[in-house]
């Protein structure tokens, strides 16, 4: 099995021992003096163990994408690791869009906002920098 | 359930049977797949798509479309009537909506969830998840629970069910004398 390590200076491969069957991407590099060594990511991009996730997750999985994270990015991840940690699960659109409104005290705000911050997904998104795992459902 | 389908497939009905949570699992499909009317052209069978892929038969053709809960909520929304089903006993003592269990759905929209006894993990996740499903489109939805706390869902089941009236998601009932709406719901039990 092969597995991607990706890091701030480029890509490189090397095999790693996984449990048959599963596919897993190991993120490896160096930020600001910080060792990812230790986040591995599941085959949809969400970090395997949810109790290594850190703020520094986010912030090198943005960096790589290409993005900075702002207040806002920062509050949808809270919200969103938030609503999992108290109901085992992420919270729908309908329900992020409403706290939204009451965080930014604007009655006007729709979902288009939370498309601003994230253009594919914003809900999916916010789990994945935030460490939640993929939810297992349909909605 | 298998009589209900027969029967409806003989008055001449289109019916579509969809398959979520507890109800999709190899022996039940097995017995689907083998009912007098399993390729009658007037009966579709769906499988919830999460739950297929639980089953983890990603690699297997399906026996069935498959289909997101949101298009189930759709389907029921453009449907005549629903059939009241779950794999729970209706509560003893409550009055039953309907006495042929089969609900005309232009008649409000509503819909109801009685969760009665201690369910499973798994049935509560699939229950809670098709009402978060019915409540993307935004539906008017009951939840009740039959039992006292002690015999009802868990802690942790509880935690899962609160989010939906913390969020204005649904709305909880304790009996359905205080559901004006009661009749004219379609009712799940789990």
């Amino acid at each position: 099995m092969r597995v991607l390590l990706s890091g701030v200076g480029g890509c490189s491969e090397r095999p790693v021992a996984v449990p048959s069957g599963l596919r897993f991407k190991v993120i490896y590099g160096v930020m600001e003096g910080i060792d990812t060594s230790n986040w591995t990511l599941d085959e949809d991009g969400h970090l395997a163990n949810s109790a290594d996730w850190s703020p520094a997750f986010a912030e090198f999985v943005s960096t790589q994408r290409g993005f900075a994270l702002t207040a806002d990015h920062w509050w949808l991840i809270g919200w969103v690791r938030e609503y999992h940690l108290k109901y085992g699960n992420p919270p729908l659109m309908r329900t992020t869009v409403q706290a939204l409104r009451e965080h930014k005290q604007d009655p006007s705000l729709g979902s288009q906002a939370l498309y601003r911050l994230f253009e594919d997904h914003p809900i999916r998104e916010a789990c994945r920098l935030g460490g939640v795992p993929k939810p297992d459902w349909c909605i | 359930m298998l009589d209900f389908i027969e029967s409806d497939v003989k008055k001449g009905y289109q019916v579509e049977v969809f398959l979520h949570g507890p109800a999709l699992d190899r022996s039940t499909m097995k017995v689907w797949s083998q009912a007098p009317w399993a390729d009658h052209k007037s009966v579709t069978m769906t499988l919830c798509e999460a739950a297929w892929r639980r089953l983890g038969s990603e690699s297997l053709d399906p026996p069935g479309l498959l289909a997101s809960l949101i298009q189930f909520w759709d389907r029921v929304l453009r449907a005549k009537a629903v059939r009241c089903v779950g794999g729970g006993q209706w509560p003893a003592g409550w009055p039953k909506p309907s006495a042929s269990s089969c609900i005309e759905v232009a008649k409000g929209k509503k819909f109801g969830f009685v969760v009665n006894g201690q369910p499973s993990s798994d049935d509560q996740q699939s229950m809670i998840e098709l009402v978060m499903a019915g409540a993307v489109l935004e539906l008017d939805l009951r939840v009740a629970f039959s039992s006292k706390v002690d015999d009802g869902p868990s802690i942790e089941g509880l935690k899962a069910w609160s989010q939906l009236w913390d969020h204005g998601l649904a709305s909880k009932i304790d009996h359905p004398d205080v559901d004006e709406s009661f009749a004219e719901r379609c009712w799940w039990v789990l």
